[in-house]
């Protein structure tokens, strides 16, 4: 038996129906993705560690339990890769710096275990911003493993902080990847590698056995191949979690026992379109008429946010958390070995923010959360491009690029990653250098299968997300 | 901090255990009020007067973490980043809090006593 090449793209679900048809074991389908690792992934600056031996022992015993009958689920025999920020026994746990390239970490991440649990297969510890950009950065180079290319433009890069994840998706090295986001890690990615990337509500997965970078803004999430992925891997991550105490105790469950139906209470956000490239702005516009079928009254209305000052409150919050969180960085002076000046900058400008201020963020942020969660509830989710643009060229600074262009980025990720929303991006197109688009949709607390079910009827409706990039 | 007198060795103490930024100033005036003023001291006082809140952040950073890193061109490129997080405050302050309105929840009790 063997795998055929298309199953690099293949979601989850299919891989399961395969794996179950005896069409390849889990092994097999583990040494399909780990070749792919160690060629592509290497060659795209995607992967910190190939877990091979760890991968090999996991599969021999999902391939032995389903022979006898122990089944775990849909994502048993699957493999994954995992942000080198969560905890991996006998792996290095690098946090993207080459400062801690030998940190040996002796507990898994919750997120890790609970994957393991559900019958999943670890193949790779995968790239990512060092410190999750916790430091600000101002460019692609900014991870030891270098510039972490775009799988539909190896002269791109793959947006960040968790690059490695969604290059490796988008490049078909693993069925799907576990990343973070703290202001944008996993939307950003997502949409620049043309994959699905979900941001769980704050509480909703442990962050236990992560590297912190903001206790009050951190979420794990997945990035996979379709919306109903997504789902399937925030089943098995979420949870309570008493030595997190930011978990809800409320299950969460997926598939759901209540599906959402239509028409859904869609609004799109004032002005999403007015400072976009022309590819951004057509590609939503296309999907708008797709959506407006399933829309109350065939209408999907405009709103804008509450005003606030949003960004004085997040990055206050997360200059306050993070300084603290990785002291050590420049306590220790490990700092400097960071290439980019940006992260010196950032991180020592960030070491006298006022125990006033951050209160006084904390107090505005829940004035906001209040005012967003009154916004939210009049809608199952509301629709942004994901991005101004398609990805950043992977060989100049971020500046460099966009100087001049007249681009505006709306700002949603301060405001929904302040107030612990959940979104999704999903692919709605492509556009310059033959990039992919985002389609986001962000929706109240708690409520990550509304916007799950919405994104699979997109997905029903379209192909975006069936189309794989040509490997240089 | 408390109102007890500083002198000049915990006056620079408490700097180098990092201070907050407005911290600084209320420092610096309690220093003036608690010693009888010497030619130095008001040297002292008069050039951290005379330097703004960014500078003052500058100089309790680089007192701090003085590295041979830290060049003129990387301290100028520091003071623009703090101006930066200064407006953030200033646009804090400016929101209009009352005493009422709570950061949320700050504490979480467990039941496991230990």
């Amino acid at each position: 038996m063997s795998v055929a090449p298309e199953m690099a793209f293949a979601s989850i679900v299919t891989l399961g129906k395969e794996l179950r048809a005896g069409t390849f074991t889990s092994v097999e389908l583990t040494e399909f993705f780990l070749h792919r690792l160690e060629t592509i992934g290497k060659e795209y600056n995607a992967v910190v560690t190939v877990t091979a031996d760890l991968a090999r022992e996991q599969a021999k015993l999902a391939d032995r339990e389903l022979a006898e009958g122990t089944d775990r689920g849909p994502l048993h025999g699957i493999p994954y890769g995992a942000k080198d920020l969560l905890n991996t026994v006998g792996y290095p746990t690098t946090w993207g710096a080459d400062s801690h390239r030998e940190q040996q970490i002796d507990n898994d991440a919750l997120t890790v275990i609970k994957l393991r649990q559900a019958g999943a297969v670890l193949t790779a510890k995968l790239a990512m911003v060092a410190f999750a950009g916790g430091f600000g950065y101002s460019g692609p180079d900014s991870s030891f493993t270098g510039p972490c290319l775009n799988p539909w433009s190896k002269g791109h890069w793959a947006g960040g902080s968790s690059t490695g994840p969604g290059t490796a998706v988008g490049a078909g090295l693993c069925p799907f990847a576990i990343g973070t986001e703290t202001s944008g890690s996993i939307i950003s990615p997502a949409a620049s590698c043309g994959v699905a990337g979900l941001r769980p509500t704050f509480g909703r997965v442990s962050r236990t056995g992560a590297m912190t970078l903001s206790w009050t803004l951190d979420k794990i999430g997945p990035l996979c191949h379709t919306a109903e992925d997504c789902g399937l891997v925030l089943n098995a991550i979420a949870g309570f979690d008493a030595d997190d105490p930011s978990t809800i105790s409320e299950d969460y469950h997926y598939p759901p026992a209540k599906t959402l139906e239509p028409p859904f209470r869609l609004a799109k956000i004032a002005g999403a379109v007015d400072h976009v490239l022309p590819e951004v702005k057509e590609n939503f516009l296309a999907s708008l008429d797709i959506l407006k079928s399933v829309a109350v009254g065939g209408d999907i209305p405009e709103v804008s946010l509450p005003e606030f000052p949003y960004d004085a409150v997040v990055n206050t919050i997360l200059h306050a958390e993070s300084s603290a969180a990785l002291q050590e960085v420049v306590l220790e002076q490990s700092i400097w070995e960071l290439p980019d000046p940006r992260m010196h900058l950032g991180a020592y400008s960030t070491m006298f923010v006022s125990a006033r201020d951050y209160i006084n963020a904390l107090r505005i942020r829940a004035k906001f959360q209040r005012a967003l969660d009154d916004l939210f509830a009049e809608y199952d989710a509301l629709i942004t491009p994901t991005f101004a643009m398609t990805s950043y060229p992977s060989d100049r600074p971020f500046r460099d690029y966009t100087a001049g262009k007249g681009l505006v980025h709306l700002n949603l990720r301060q405001p929904t990653n302040g107030a612990g929303l959940p979104a999704i991006s999903i692919p709605n197109g492509f556009g310059e250098h033959n990039l992919p688009t985002g389609l986001q949709f962000i929706g109240s607390r708690y409520e990550e299968n509304r916007l799950l079910t919405i994104a699979e009827y997109y997905q029903s409706q379209t192909e975006w997300h069936l189309r794989t990039p040509e490997l240089a | 901090m408390t109102d007890a007198p500083l002198d000049r060795r915990e006056f620079h103490s408490s700097l180098a255990k990092g201070a907050g930024m407005f911290g600084l100033a209320a420092m610096t005036s309690s220093v003036a009020r608690s010693e009888e003023p010497k030619a130095d001291d008001a040297e002292t006082k008069n050039a951290a007067e005379s330097l703004s809140p960014a500078e003052l952040i500058v100089r309790l950073t680089q007192q701090n973490f003085s590295d041979e890193h830290m060049t003129e061109d990387f301290l100028t490129a520091l003071r623009s980043y703090i101006e930066r997080n200064l407006e953030y405050s200033a646009t804090l302050d400016a929101f209009g809090l009352t005493n009422g309105d709570s950061p949320g929840p700050m504490m979480v009790m467990s039941n496991d006593r230990g």
